[in-house]
């Protein structure tokens, strides 16, 4: 296999391209099927991600594709990254990240942020303030919520 | 009563936001705009209080809860205001229109029959695909009838604490089940039931792949045959007699303390051509196993007996072995230590032969490794010319009677080393392709320092050899110099390797 053969250039929403080893990039379902139908050439146009989400998910990719093959011994120092990886990520950056590795279709980098948003919204309190959902319901509605599963709500 | 919103509405004007600033003065609601599926996924990853507490946001996440595909209330502990009647509340919630919208649904919980058996109708009615209940109860309850006319149960695991449940009558239960691709059932009642035997056959359970029976009592026959089933496990059936397992599927078998009726005429009939695993524990020592087919496939196998006769009776020996040479085609052998003492009985292998294992590269045998243990394992290693590991468990309590290796006197006349070096001929295909050894328990006695010496003086192809002792050596000067003796030895592999721990 010559050399370009085993490289792949993606292609961001804004037009930014990544030269990556293949290894690295058919971590994504979504990537390996478009490899798989032969419908696009070296370049994979992916039109959901930009170019900074991309290269933090092409980041993890590099990680995880090397580590894949050590074995065992590097599995904790991998968690410790990946616990790294998301901790000082800013909100916006954390959700296109899901975004992107859904879309990707990425399964433990999904997991991985989906943990982390589960990780940093604890308490409800969390929610309103750190998520900024805005609550729609009257006092009397919201009341009757708590009553409906007040298993949930009694501490 | 102040709500939570309100609450909340003062607090915000007070508090300052300290996870994204940016985002607070823009006042963004990101993680709203994902869609169902990602969100859900994010609730699911929070236990299920929390994910429940999500429910008071916003009418959005209100309608997220109750849509939530996975509901496993067994993350709630010593919660005073839940009870199964909060499940029940929580279902009623739920959108009945939407199909295949409860995926699972587990729960452990002290119940009624009526409660249980309205519980489970609601669950049905939402599609569940999967059931997984615990459940506590006072009296005998009857298996809900729900559960076998759904149409949509792929997974099915009831566990009943004392005193147990029945099966519904044949009537009613004959010809269900027909989506269950699992089945695990823990302490059901079995007395006076005709129709067992025929029970857990195609008709009923045609795409079973996963059976599990457990704590099943009053059965003393039991036939399954099921053409997808891939894996059964039988746990403490401890009245049955006979047991018949045939499926050309099946993969991985497990029987585990079951036959403890002592029945003199107990046996289990195996027709499963491509079995991969077989485990066979702590059951009654005179159960005869037959398979009926060879086991071509066998990868791994494990054999442990419940030794509970004193004496061991030509019938408990000729039982062991025809087992044994059911399992001559497996990969990987585990032998328990009263399959030891059987086979060092004086009825054991003295008198039998062990067909030889071909294609064994990886025996493992738990021993006291007394005196009269030595002569069968010399047998066994003779039966695995192939071998490529060996790890020897030996176990070390108050009864056994091992003797201190005398490093003094050491010499080529003690016994044990010279019944070895007997042997050098008979188990030459042995020493010819073991290359790893491992023996855990190690207190250089005699026996194991004997069987060290002679591996390392006559196993050709030896890589490493690895001696745990279980715990620190009394005498670490005399275990200092034991183990120079041992590094001391011309090996017969120049590769060969001894590690201690």
């Amino acid at each position: 296999m010559s050399k370009s053969e085993k490289k792949i250039v993606l292609k961001s929403l804004d037009n930014e391209a990544f030269e990556v080893e293949k290894a690295v990039a058919l971590q994504s379902q979504t990537i390996w099927v478009m490899c798989e139908d032969k419908c696009v050439g070296n370049e994979i146009p992916l039109e959901n991600v930009t170019g900074q989400i991309l290269a933090k998910v092409i980041d993890y990719c590099k990680k995880h594709a090397v580590v894949d093959g050590d074995g065992d011994e590097s599995s904790e120092e991998l968690k410790n990254w990946d616990t790294e990886f998301t901790k000082n990520m800013d909100q916006s950056t954390l959700f296109n990240m899901i975004l992107a590795a859904n879309y990707l279709n990425i399964k433990s980098l999904l997991n991985l942020t989906c943990q982390a948003v589960a990780d940093k919204t604890k308490t409800i309190d969390e929610f309103h303030t750190f998520l900024n959902i805005e609550n729609n319901f009257t006092p009397e509605e919201e009341a009757q919520i708590c009553q409906e599963n007040l298993w949930a709500f009694d501490d | 009563m102040e709500t939570r919103s309100v609450k909340r509405r003062k607090k915000k004007k007070e508090e300052e936001p300290n996870w994204f600033c940016v985002e607070e003065i823009i006042k963004v609601d990101r993680i709203s705009n994902l869609p169902d599926s990602l969100l859900h996924q994010i609730l699911l990853l929070l236990p299920l209080k929390s994910a429940a507490k999500t429910s008071s946001l916003s009418k959005r996440w209100r309608s997220l809860f109750l849509s939530l595909p996975d509901l496993d209330f067994t993350s709630i502990n010593d919660c005073k205001s839940f009870s199964s009647s909060s499940i029940y509340q929580l279902l009623s919630l739920r959108h009945h229109r939407d199909t295949n919208n409860l995926r699972s649904l587990r729960f452990r919980a002290p119940i009624t029959f009526t409660s249980l058996n309205s519980l489970i109708r609601l669950a049905v009615t939402h599609q569940v695909q999967e059931l997984d209940i615990e459940v506590t109860t006072n009296d005998y309850f009857n298996f809900p009838r729900w559960i076998v006319t759904s149409q949509s149960l792929r997974a099915l695991k009831l566990k009943s604490s004392y005193p147990g449940f029945r099966l519904p009558p044949s009537s009613s239960i004959l010809g269900g089940f027909q989506k269950l691709t699992s089945l695990s059932l823990s302490l059901v009642i079995l007395y006076n039931q005709p129709y067992l035997p025929d029970f857990f056959t195609d008709p009923n359970f045609p795409l079973l792949e996963k059976l599990a029976l457990e704590n099943c009592f009053g059965v003393k026959e039991l036939k399954v045959n099921c053409r997808l089933l891939q894996e059964f496990t039988l746990k403490n059936s401890l009245q049955l007699d006979c047991l018949e397992v045939s499926g050309n599927k099946l993969q991985r078998l497990k029987v585990v303390s079951c036959f403890h009726s002592f029945s003199e005429e107990s046996y289990v009939k195996i027709n499963t051509p491509n079995l991969k695993s077989f485990l066979w524990n702590s059951n009654a020592e005179s159960t005869t196993v037959h398979f009926l087919d060879k086991l071509v496939c066998l990868r791994k196998a494990f054999v442990g007996m419940l030794l509970l006769h004193q004496d061991i009776n030509s019938q408990i020996t000729q039982s062991l072995f025809t087992l044994l040479s059911g399992l001559c085609h497996s990969y990987k052998l585990q032998l328990g230590n009263q399959s030891v003492e059987i086979l060092s009985s004086k009825n054991g292998l003295v008198r039998h032969h062990l067909q030889p294992f071909h294609n064994m590269k990886f025996l493992e045998l738990q021993t006291r490794f007394d005196r009269h243990n030595v002569r069968a394992l010399s047998c066994l290693f003779k039966s695995c010319p192939m071998l490529n590991r060996l790890l020897l468990k030996i176990i070390n309590d108050e009864t056994s009677k091992r003797r201190q290796w005398n490093k003094d006197l050491w010499d080529m006349s003690n016994s044990e080393i010279q019944y070895w070096e007997s042997q050098t001929y008979e188990v030459e295909s042995f020493l010819n392709n073991l290359e790893f050894v491992e023996i855990h328990g190690f207190l250089e006695c005699e026996n194991e320092m004997s069987f060290a010496i002679f591996l390392l003086r006559h196993a050709k192809a030896l890589i490493k050899m690895t001696l745990r002792s279980s715990f620190l050596c009394r005498d670490s000067l005399r275990r200092q110099m034991i183990r120079s003796q041992l590094m001391g030895f011309s090996m017969a592999s120049s590769k060969a390797k001894i590690s201690f721990h």
